[in-house]
Parts: C-alpha cells; sequence; structure tokens
C-alpha cells in the first residue's frame, strides 16, 4: 500500500498537479453520442444487476491492494468498462472490453474515441448512492495519470481543495471534464431519491493536452 | 497475415441484431473519418444510410473486438445507372492502420491494396452478376491527373487478382458517373468537375456498353484545368 502510494505521487506521464487547473472543461458528448452512453450505460446496468460492484470484484485489482471499501460509502459502486489486460495493478493496465455485455461497452469506448480522447484506460460507471458522499481524497499526481468526467445520470457536485481553498462545480449531464484529482477532491450527489451515474475515465495527459494548447 | 470477416450490411441473412451492430459501428467509422480523418472526400462519408445500396460491404480485422471496419465499400445502381450496369467500390475507403498513401503500388507492396480487390470486390463481382443479373460493372477514380496510377492499380488488379467474372478495361475518356436529375422533362447529368471519372469497366457479357456520358481528356483540362479538388 505505502509502494503504491509512493508510485502515485510523481510519474513521468504529465505535468504535475500544481500547472492544471482545478477543472477543465473539455467539451461536450453530441446529442447522438450522449444517447447512445446513457442507453450503453442503461444496459450495462441492468445486465449486471443493481447489487453488482467491480469494487468487491476479484477482477478489480486495484481493490484486492488497496482497502478500498473502507474508503467509500458502503453502497458506491464502480461499474467497469475495461478491464486488465495483465495481472497488475497498474491502472493503465485496464484496457480490455469484456465479452459481457461487449456491444454496450464497445459504444462506450467509440464513443469516447469520436469525442477525441484517443487513449484512455479504466473507464468505468461510478454511481453514487442518493445522499452518497465521496469523502476527501486524493487520487493520483496528475504527473501520474489524469482523470476525465462526464455524468451521465443527473448532476454531481465536485469540490477540489487547494492550499486550504475549495473551488466546488456542479459538473452536468454529457459535459466532458478534466479534474484534477491530484488534490484532495469530495464528489457529492446531493438527490434525496436518485442514484448519481458518472464515466470516469483514466488518461495520461498525452490525451487530453490538445484541450489545455 | 491477419485474418478478415467480410460483413454485407445489405445481405438479408444479416440478423436483425446483428445488422445493428454493424450499422452502428460503419456510423462510428463515419465520425472517425469526419472528425479526424483529413481525406480528400471527407464530406462523402457524412452519409447515416445505405438504403440505395445494392449491397455495402464492412471488412474487420477477425479477432479482438473493438475495431472498426478497416475498409469498406458499396455496391449500387440506385436506379442512377442503366439497369444493366452496377457501380462497385464505391465510398471505397481504407482506415489509416491499413491505408496505402499511393494509389499506385510501389515494390510489390500490395498486401494494403489488396484488402479491396481481394476480400470485397470478388463478393460485390458476385452479387452484381448473380443476384442482380447486371450485365457490367464499372469503378472510377476522380481526376485526369491520377489516371497514371489509376492505369497501374488496373493492370495490377489484372495480374494479381484475377476473377472468373473477367478483365478490367480502361474506358480511353472521363465518364459522368455522378446521379442525375430530370429537367424540363429530360434527364441531365451533373456537369461538376469531380463527376466525369476514369472509369475501368468489367462486363459478365460481350456486348455490355457503359451507356454515360463520356468526356476528351484534353476537354476536360480546357474546361477545369489542373485543378485537383
Amino acid at each position: 500500500m505505502k509502494s503504491m502510494a509512493r508510485q502515485n505521487v510523481r510519474g513521468n506521464n504529465g505535468p504535475d498537479r500544481k500547472e492544471l487547473p482545478n477543472f477543465k472543461l473539455l467539451g461536450a458528448l453530441s446529442f447522438t453520442d450522449s444517447a447512445l452512453v446513457l442507453g450503453a450505460a442503461q444496459h450495462i446496468l441492468a445486465e449486471v444487476g443493481e447489487d453488482y460492484n467491480d469494487i468487491n470484484n476479484e477482477t478489480y485489482r486495484v481493490a484486492q491492494d488497496c482497502p478500498l471499501k473502507t474508503y467509500f460509502p458502503p453502497t458506491y459502486r464502480q461499474v467497469l468498462i475495461q478491464t486488465p489486460i495483465t495481472d497488475g495493478v497498474a491502472e493503465e493496465d485496464y484496457r480490455c472490453i469484456p465479452a459481457l455485455d461487449g456491444k454496450s461497452r464497445i459504444t462506450i469506448y467509440h464513443v469516447l474515441k469520436i469525442f477525441g480522447l484517443n487513449d484512455f484506460y479504466r473507464a468505468r460507471l461510478a454511481i453514487l448512492p442518493p445522499g452518497g458522499v465521496l469523502d476527501w481524497h486524493i487520487d493520483t499526481n496528475t504527473s501520474v495519470s489524469c482523470r476525465v468526467q462526464i455524468p451521465i445520470m443527473g448532476d454531481c457536485i465536485w469540490e477540489i481543495r487547494r492550499k486550504k481553498e475549495v473551488e466546488a462545480r456542479v459538473l452536468t449531464p454529457f459535459q466532458v471534464s478534466f479534474t484534477n484529482t491530484g488534490y484532495a477532491h469530495r464528489v457529492s450527489n446531493p438527490h434525496p431519491t436518485e442514484d448519481r451515474v458518472c464515466l470516469t475515465i483514466g488518461c495520461h495527459y498525452d490525451a487530453i493536452k490538445k484541450w489545455f494548447e | 497475415m491477419p485474418e478478415y470477416k467480410l460483413i454485407d450490411l445489405k445481405d438479408e441473412n444479416l440478423s436483425e441484431e446483428d445488422h445493428e451492430w454493424y450499422s452502428h459501428l460503419f456510423l462510428f467509422l463515419c465520425k472517425y473519418i469526419q472528425n479526424f480523418d483529413n481525406i480528400r472526400n471527407q464530406a462523402n462519408y457524412n452519409f447515416s444510410g445505405h438504403g440505395a445500396y445494392d449491397a455495402f460491404h464492412l471488412l474487420f480485422h477477425d479477432g479482438g473486438n473493438v475495431e472498426l471496419p478497416v475498409a469498406v465499400a458499396g455496391m449500387y445502381n440506385s436506379g442512377c445507372y442503366p439497369q444493366n450496369t452496377a457501380r462497385v467500390l464505391q465510398r471505397a475507403y481504407y482506415h489509416p492502420d491499413v491505408r496505402h498513401k499511393s494509389l499506385a503500388t510501389h515494390g510489390g507492396n500490395h498486401i494494403k491494396k489488396a484488402l479491396l480487390a481481394k476480400y470485397i470486390l470478388p463478393e460485390q463481382l458476385r452479387i452484381a452478376r448473380d443476384e442482380f443479373r447486371r450485365e457490367g460493372v464499372f469503378f472510377s477514380v476522380e481526376f485526369p491527373m491520377r489516371r497514371k496510377s489509376f492505369e497501374t492499380i488496373v493492370g495490377w488488379m489484372n495480374e494479381h487478382h484475377t476473377t472468373e467474372y473477367g478483365i478490367w478495361e480502361i474506358h480511353p475518356k472521363l465518364v459522368n458517373t455522378c446521379e442525375g436529375y430530370v429537367h424540363d422533362a429530360k434527364y441531365q447529368h451533373v456537369d461538376h468537375r469531380t463527376c466525369w471519372q476514369n472509369v475501368a469497366i468489367m462486363k459478365f457479357r460481350d456486348d455490355f456498353e457503359l451507356n454515360l456520358p463520356t468526356m476528351e481528356i484534353e476537354e476536360w483540362h480546357e474546361k477545369y484545368g489542373t485543378t485537383k479538388r
């Protein structure tokens, strides 16, 4: 766990977190692509069932090496769009589309490609329950890995804390945003009865660099 | 040598589910071309349907499950050509992964260029002759400036990819391949510089003639100069 934390502090895959903004709107999915992603996500979620959670799944190698369940609210779920190509635990290894319900996953894969993300990994559906909060945490420095968020069912409230100042944003469906998860961040679903589903994607800075230039 | 899988979107035996899925992948390819592939005729792929085609083929790498088609091409008559004629390799496209930079082939490196000739064309010839009872087919390339490359590729196809259906002959003039329109009760052809194309013909019957308007190459140059676009 300690060695993993160390790996997440500094890498050679992009600029340091200090060099990037908290949020950057990269664009929005087109109407038809939004409909495709929504349909595909609904299909995947219906297919796996409401108790399915890759955080508890043995295929989720990250979860085996980190006690993720202790950090997340008990009803927070993730459903992987991409699964690992090797036995490694690095995020970059999550590039396969599993055969199960592959067509919906391939649809999401191609929509992301057509949006302009030419290389990405560990795309997953993150499902935050009503009133749920993913409490303050840091993922990785942006020099290791960056995160792109696309809410697809409802708004999510994102807060990023940098030097004790908190910047909050409401991320709305089908907008594609870079979030600087190298800083402590908190995500919440303010809705009292509905889940919030967000497509979360890992990538190196190179894949999103064009939106910062 | 990778294996390939050929899908005809107009194949009646394709299940509804497969048809929907492969149409879906084809649309993704069209979006890819429009967004990222800076090819001359990018705008040609801004089409959502393949309804008017007699056949529309998608060639996939067989294996892996996220690839878009590596080559596509349609075959059609669509009522704009004489009933006995079909146009093959229409909207032909190679994905950049398998695309040869030159229209002509060089140094015997035919593998990439062979995808259409080896996998898609024989099937389109079969469908044209045996299913639609066409008496001849043609394929074409824009612009007289590309005629030398066109001659090279037709020669190469006759040499390396002969089929039971016949051989290719290049029409000595440019042929108007555009869809026509009716004006003053007369059928007119669109007179645009890109409509007059280099055409190769394959006859399924000896008496087949391609009955479309023609123009001398010199006349084209006089009218349009040397523009490539």
